[in-house]
Parts: C-alpha cells; structure tokens; sequence
C-alpha cells in the first residue's frame, strides 16, 4: 500500500500518523531517494498492512531518474505492486493537487484520496465537498487534518475496506488523436512490459510519448532499440498535425477536467485573508532584509551548536577518561590493557563525545527543512548560485554537505542539467562537514580564546567557527567558475520551486531526522573509526622492542638511586646517626611536608578548574605566587621547615625527571612503530606548516576517513603520555605536548593551519566513492582528491607562516 | 518587452506579453508555454497552462507568483516562456490564435 502526492500536501505527517515509530528509512536502488516504509495497524488493531511513502511528485512525468521513482514504485517495479493508493491532497490548493491523483486513478489500482489540510482551507475561507468529491471521481474521499490527527481513524478504516475493492474511478478523456497514438504505443511497448495491468501500461505508454526527451523516453529506448525512437517521433508528428501541443496537452486536459471538478466541489464562503504566510514571506523573501534574517539564523545555529552541546561534551569526555584510567588500573599492563585503553575507549570516546553537537546542527537543519523555510532560502540564494554558473537547486545539495558530504552529493541528483550537477558534486566536498566539526571544536576549544565580540552578542570561537566554514564555501566560489568556464561549459537551469505555506515543524518529524542522522553518523563513526582505531593503535604499538623498555628502566634506576643518595646526604648533614626515612617521618618535618604537598594539590586542582593552560601567562605567575606561599611556610618553621622544603624540592626534581622519562620512553616507541616511521619520513614536508611528525602522522592516518584524527591523536598522545594524564582530557594533552627541544608544539598558528588543512582537503574514502558511483568514472573522484589536497596543503602553508610572524 | 506575431488574418497584429512585463500586484491570464520541451512539460503540469490565472507577487529573478493558491519561484529564463495575456488589451480575446502565434515564436527563436 502507497501513499503518493504532491510535495507540502502533508503526505509524510499522514504516514507518520498512521505507522508511529514503526517505520525505517531506507534507499531505493541506484537513485539517492529515501524510501520510508512502515507498518500501520488497522483501526480495530489486528492485521499489520505494510505502508510505503512515496517521494512527493507534482506529476509522473521524470525528467531524471530520481523523478522516476514515483512511476516505477506505483507500477511495481521496486517491490510488489501496490494493493492500494491513497492519493493525499492539499484541500487549500485542490486544483493543482488533482492533477497528480487523475494520473494516478488511471493506474487500474484502487485509490482512496486522503482530503488534507482541511484546516487551512477553512482559514482562507474555502468549503470543500468531500461527499461532491468522491462523487466526481469516483473513489472514497476521507477528510482529514494530519497534523492534528483528526481522521486518522477514519482514514485507517478506509484504507482496510477499499484495499482489494474494484477500481472504478472516473478519469478526464483525452482526445482521439493521443488516445489512438496511445493505444499504438502500448502494443508496441507491451513487448517489452513486465505487468499486464493496461492502466499501468498506457500510463507509461503517455509519460513516455508526451514528455520528449523525458527520462522515461531513453529508458524505453534503451530497452526496445532505436525502432521506437523512430515511433515516437511519428507519433508525435501525428499529434501535432492534428493541432495538439504535445507538451500542453496533457496538462490542457486534466486541468479542464479539474477545473469543472472543482467548481462544484469547492465553495468560497469568505474572501480570502491575507495569510500569515504571506506577510511573514513580505520579509523572508526580500532581497535585503530576507538575506540578512537568514545570515543571522544561520549565525544563531552555530552559535547554539557551541553553547548546548558544551556542558554534554564535557561530561561525556571526562566519562570516558575515567574510563580509560579504571581500565589501566585493572588490567596488568601490556598490549591488551594498551589496546583497550589507548586504542579502543580513547579513540572511540574521543569521537563520541562530539556526537551532542552534530545532533543540534542535524536538528536545525530538520526544523528548517520541515516549517518550509528551506525553499525561501533556496529561493533568496539563486541569484547568488547563478553567479556561480549553479541554480538555486544546488543550493540544498551543498548545505546538506554541511552535515556530509554523501547525502549531499546524493542529493544533487534533483539537478537535471549534467553539468549543473557535476560542478554541485566537486564542490560540495568544500562544504565543511560534520566529521570536520570535532577537529573545529577541539582546536578552538584549546586555543581560541572565548573573547567576546559585538557587547557578547557573539563570542571569538564561535566566529572562527564560522569563519571555518566560511572558508570551505569561499574557495568552492572560484573553483566553481573555473569549472563551469572550462571544463564544464553550459547555460543554467532556470529556477522553478513551489514555496509551501508555512508550518510549524511536527515534532514527531523533527525527531525521525535527528535520530536516522544521528544512528548513521554513530553507525559509521561506530564501525568505520573503531577498525581504523584498532589498526591505528596496532601501527602505533609494533614493533615494541623491550630494548626500549629496558633502557629506560635502567635510566628511572639510576634517577632513584641520585635521588636517595641526595637525600642521604642531607640527612647525614643533620644528624649522622639518623637515616634519610627517619628524618622525614620526624613530626615537624613531615606536617612542613605534608603542607607543601596540600599547596602543590591546591594549585594543580585551581588550574585544571579555572582551565588555565600550563605555561601560559596566568599560570606561571599562580606558579610564583605558591612558591612564595611555599617559602613562607617553610621559614616558619625554622631548621625543620628548611629541610621539609629541600626534601620537597628534590621530590619534585625525581617527579619530573621520571615523567620526562616515561615521556620519552612513550616518544622511543613511537618513533620505533610503523606510524612513527612514515610519520618522522614525511616531518620535512610538513613542517613548514608548522606541524611536527605526530601531526603529519595523524593527518595521513586520518586520510581514508577525517574523524579518525581525532581518534588518532588520542591514541597517539595516550601512547606518549604516562598513566597520570589519562585523566585529563585530550586538550590538556595537546597543551602539554612538546617538540624534542621542548618547546610547544600547538599554539594557534599551529591549531589554524591544521583546521584550514582538515576544511580544505578531501580526507574522506565515502565522500570519493560517492562521487565515483554519481559520475560512473575515477576520473572525478581523482581529480577532486588531488585538487582538494593541494589546495589544502598550500592554504596551510600560508596560514601558518603568516600568523607565526603577524599574530 | 512585447512580441508581435502575424495571425491568420493578415493586417492585424496582436501583442502578447511574457511573465516578465508582468509588475507587482498585476494579475494576467496564461496564454500559452514555449520553452524547450522539458521546461515546458514540467511548467504545464504544475498548473501553469493556458486559462490559468497568474498574479505577480515579487517580481525579479527569481520572481515570486501567486497560480492556483499556491505561491511558485520562478528563475528568468522560465519567466520568458511564459506568454500572457496583454493587460492593455482586456477585451480582445488574446487566446484566440495563441497556438499561431507560439508556432511564429518558436519560429522566431529558433530561427
């Protein structure tokens, strides 16, 4: 069972009502459309009848195989022919809306049509007959308003007692000229026709004559031979030689048919008011003021994106440190405590953790699409496309590649001009996507500071966020001239999209699109990330030479045995007869101790709360205010105080010798592992960027799919940081990371070129496979790989050398 | 902005208009779709054939048009394929030769 309608008649709030949660998503077979199907229950609650909801059509005839899906569902080629069609209307604009139902009842399948919008067409003043109108065509006529589920009930009692009932409906007749050269057509076709049913044939048999050039004409081509190109243009010579347009004709007919139908179908009992929709359009469609309300809603989706998702990003990172840490502390170390708590729970949490902010930008996205307000943007934004040589139709395409790239690209098939649509595929990689947010988020986070801008209206990160963006889209505007001035050369195509009235978005719809999005994103990121972590990690870990292992031990050895013997001394220097453990468990010299351990606790648990980062301004000088309160403590307590705090100062000199240890034991394997190698092979081509061998490692690891590189740089300073620091998030680790000499690896010059680098470049095997099945060549997907990577590279090149001498 | 095209009956001529010299507010019936083919059939089938009623709401590029109780966008060029009726010729029957005076279009355009 199907249901069919135009776009905006309410077709998805209909099957949402009638199946609830019980529905999925899926594709059909070789075009980009969904397939929603679900299962509903009919009103007394027994029998299950499968549902499926077709794409919205204005019409059967397809200019592009997307478009086709509709006729070929409705004919049975995708899945079992249908049982029943419910014909959903919009009651406010029934003359257009009949159009697609007279296509529909000649199908030969029993129809119900579902009168929609019921209380809208009242608003404008409108009385529609339902009884009138199930007269005039024949079919059962249920009155329903989906949004608020009136009739739902009605409709599903309907639907259990027309299914399998005779067809009779009445249909507008054509005149004899087409009628002739269609029932020729469908002999001729009827060889290659895999059903029957004559309805279904001749409406094939009209789509096909009627629409010249239309895609079902190359398919019956492709599939009867060029005989029946021949055919059809002598058919369609008949046709005009007996005055009919070709193109017109169809539409002539049904809408002269429609016209008498609606006459005495629907009444006006009021002039019309101005709608709401109207005067909220006087504004959202102005070329100035329309443009400038959607600046700032889309400024205000990513300023939420920031400020909501904060607080759940947090707690979800400082969940799976802790997480990291249990494991270390449980299992005995070697590969398999490594594996698990730097490879698998850093790497996948580490991605995780960003999954809040997708969610909000997939949910603005879902109420923008969903109240109607998509289309206005469309419809402001196709001058602009046009100067790119695209038409306001791409436009959707690349704003879905905001979230990703794949349905994005997927979705440029609404495009029917070839070359329109190829320029829409190689730039929508630009578009930065939702994988490239955590690299955004993480950098900015750490680096970019939260200085606000505009009296706090706007803060600096949330800006360069913006400005991140921005960027993607502002190198596609060249490319894209330069491709449709070269390679791609050809005259747009020309607006045309209804602008539905507006509603306010179904929470129920809302709700479906975050959560398919937000499964798919966690699906992917869930199976694609977790093999590529563990990989990585293994990469990362062999070969693990115990030689390493030994060295260092011998190294901490040595350090302790300094250390004691230091202690030793100054023990012996104070009393020969006392031992080094016996003087610092002497009373006044262990409380002294125990003090400047409580300053040194104090300072660390300050910094980590007020996020001050190690090193900079703020936190050297809290440095130099607890050494002071270290001095005053300790020259209150006389000899004793002296001693605690020489004892203090060689316990924090052996505290950061073993650390530097371990850091470089971490460091040695590194460099030993495969990563490590390729990574230091290729640290003179990137170092001009200012990255070091670790991020050069990262960024190639993270070429086949560019969320692993945050999973990778997890894994990546897990292995190089000791057990302490997996309990500090990976910001705190990317502070803390050094160049050999020691200073800082990251700053922000360093965190910019990086970001530009991920915005620019095409690091993602779905995004070029997408565009290898959409093109049908590797020509395309090669090109816009070595394009993006070159950009890329020579963007972060100048990134980094302008802001380590300028900022 | 207007097209002249010989009818039938020489010595006469009637104007008609595009969607284009359409202005704000003004409403105008549809006489006829010229485009190529495809544009054509996509326009027809979505309301816009001759007989129906067309009000201008915003025009430009795209333009913004009130046609059976629906608001649609249309971009330039599809504007230009649109042929109305010439609102400084109310009582002429403007429909009447509408198919000759697209087949002398088209013959002009692809001339």
């Amino acid at each position: 069972m199907v249901l069919a309608g135009n776009p905006n008649s309410g077709k998805s709030t209909v099957f949402n009502a009638l199946t609830g949660f019980r529905q999925r998503v899926g594709n059909y077979p070789g075009v980009t459309v969904e397939r929603r199907e679900g299962f509903m229950r009919d009103a007394v609650g027994g029998t299950s009848i499968e549902l499926v909801d077709l794409p919205g059509a204005y019409s059967l005839a397809a200019n592009a195989a997307d478009e086709s899906i509709v006729l070929d569902a409705l004919l049975g080629r995708h899945d079992k022919h249908p049982d029943l069609i419910v014909s959903v209307v919009d009651a406010a604009n029934l003359g257009r809306n009949l159009f697609f139902t007279t296509q529909v009842l000649e199908l030969g399948v029993p129809v119900i049509v579902a009168l929609n919008m019921l209380d809208l067409a009242e608003a404008s003043g409108l009385e529609v007959d339902a009884e009138a109108l199930a007269r005039d065509l024949g079919v059962p006529v249920v009155p329903i308003v989906a949004s608020k589920g009136v009739g739902i009930d009605a409709l599903r009692q309907a639907i259990v007692d027309a299914a399998g009932a005779p067809a009779q409906h009445h249909c507008p007749a054509f005149p004899e000229c087409v009628c002739a050269e269609l029932d020729g057509l469908c002999s001729s076709l009827a060889a290659g026709h895999d059903n029957g049913r004559i309805g279904s044939a001749r409406a094939e048999a009209m789509q096909t004559l009627l629409n010249p050039g239309g895609y079902h004409e190359s398919q019956m081509v492709n599939r009867c031979g060029l005989g029946l190109a021949g055919e059809l243009a002598e058919r369609r010579r008949r046709i005009a030689s007996a005055g009919e347009s070709l193109v017109e004709v169809e539409a002539r007919v049904r809408y002269a048919w429609i016209d008498r139908v609606v006459q005495q179908v629907v009444r006006r009992v009021r002039p019309q008011p101005t709608s709401r929709t109207e005067i909220a359009d006087r504004i959202l469609t102005h070329r100035l003021v329309g443009l400038l309300v959607f600046i700032v809603v889309m400024a205000g989706c990513f300023q939420s994106i920031y400020a909501w998702a904060q607080p759940v990003m947090d707690a979800t990172d400082a969940g799976f440190s802790f997480l990291a840490g249990w494991i270390s502390e449980v299992l005995p170390p070697g590969p398999i405590q490594s594996l698990i708590a730097n490879g698998v729970i850093a790497g996948v949490g580490a991605v995780l953790v960003f999954l809040p902010q997708i969610l909000v930008l997939f949910f603005f996205l879902a109420i923008l699409e969903d109240c109607g307000y998509m289309a206005r943007a469309a419809f402001l934004l196709d001058r602009l496309m046009g100067l790119l040589g695209l038409n306001g139709k791409s436009f959707i395409p690349l704003l879905s590649s905001f979230a990703c790239a794949v349905p994005g690209i997927m979705a440029t098939r609404t495009i029917e001009d070839r070359r329109d649509r190829l320029v829409t595929i190689l730039i929508a990689p630009l578009m930065s996507c939702s994988a490239r947010l955590p690299v955004y988020v993480l950098f900015i986070g750490a680096f970019v500071p939260a200085t606000p801008l505009l009296g706090g209206a706007l803060n600096l990160q949330a800006a360069t966020l913006f400005g991140m963006y921005t960027i993607g889209a502002a190198v596609a505007i060249p490319i894209a001239l330069l491709l449709k001035r070269t390679v791609l050369k050809g005259p747009p195509q020309s607006f045309l999209m209804e602008l539905p009235t507006y509603k306010w978005p179904s929470p129920r719809t809302v709700f479906f699109r975050v959560f398919e999005q937000g499964k798919a994103f966690c699906v992917s990121a869930g199976t694609l990330i977790f093999a590529v972590t563990i990989v990585i990690w293994a990469l990362g870990y062999y070969p693990h030479p115990s030689s390493i292992a030994a060295d260092h031990d011998a190294q901490r050895l040595a350090a302790r045995a300094a250390h004691e013997d230091v202690v030793r001394r100054i023990a012996e220097t104070v009393d020969p007869l006392v031992s080094a453990e016996q003087l610092a468990a002497r009373p006044a010299v262990a409380a002294v101790l125990a003090e400047l351990q409580q300053l040194d606790d104090d300072f660390a648990r300050d910094a980590a709360d007020k996020r001050v980062r190690p090193n900079s301004d703020g936190w050297l000088a809290a440095q130099r205010e607890a050494d002071a309160k270290r001095f005053t403590v300790a020259a209150e307590c006389g000899d004793d105080g002296a001693i605690a705090l020489q004892l203090y100062a060689l316990n924090t000199s052996l505290r950061d010798r073993l650390a530097d240890l371990d850091r470089h034991e971490s460091g040695a394997f590194l460099g030993q592992s495969v990563l490590g190698r390729t990574g230091k092979f290729i640290e003179p081509l990137v170092k001009p960027l200012g990255w070091d061998w670790r991020i050069g490692t990262a960024v190639i690891a993270a070429f086949p799919a560019r969320e692993v590189i945050i999973a990778t740089m997890g894994t990546i300073y897990n292995l190089g940081g000791h057990e302490d620091e997996t309990s500090s998030g990976l910001r705190e680790r990317l502070h803390a990371a050094v160049w050999p000499d020691g200073h800082h690896v990251f700053n922000l010059a360093v965190a910019m070129s990086i970001m530009v680098f991920f915005a620019l470049c095409c690091q993602c095997g779905g995004t070029l496979a997408t565009i290898r099945r959409e093109t049908r060549s590797w020509r395309w997907p090669i090109f816009t790989f070595s394009y993006m990577t070159a950009i890329a590279y020579l963007a972060a090149l100048l990134t980094y050398q302008f802001l380590v001498r300028f900022a | 902005m207007g097209f002249a095209g010989k009818n039938m009956n020489p010595g006469s001529e009637i104007i008609f208009d595009t969607l284009l010299g359409l202005r704000t507010g003004e409403s105008s019936t549809i006489v006829g779709v010229t485009a190529a083919q495809t544009s054509a059939k996509r326009l027809a089938d979505m309301g816009f054939v001759s007989g129906a009623r067309i009000e201008m709401i915003r025009p430009g590029n795209p333009c913004l048009v009130r046609i059976g109780g629906t608001c649609v966008g249309l971009g330039t060029a599809n504007q230009r394929c649109i042929l109305i009726a010439d609102r400084t010729k109310r009582k002429q029957d403007n429909t009447q030769g509408a198919e000759e005076l697209l087949s002398a279009y088209d013959r002009l355009t692809t001339a």
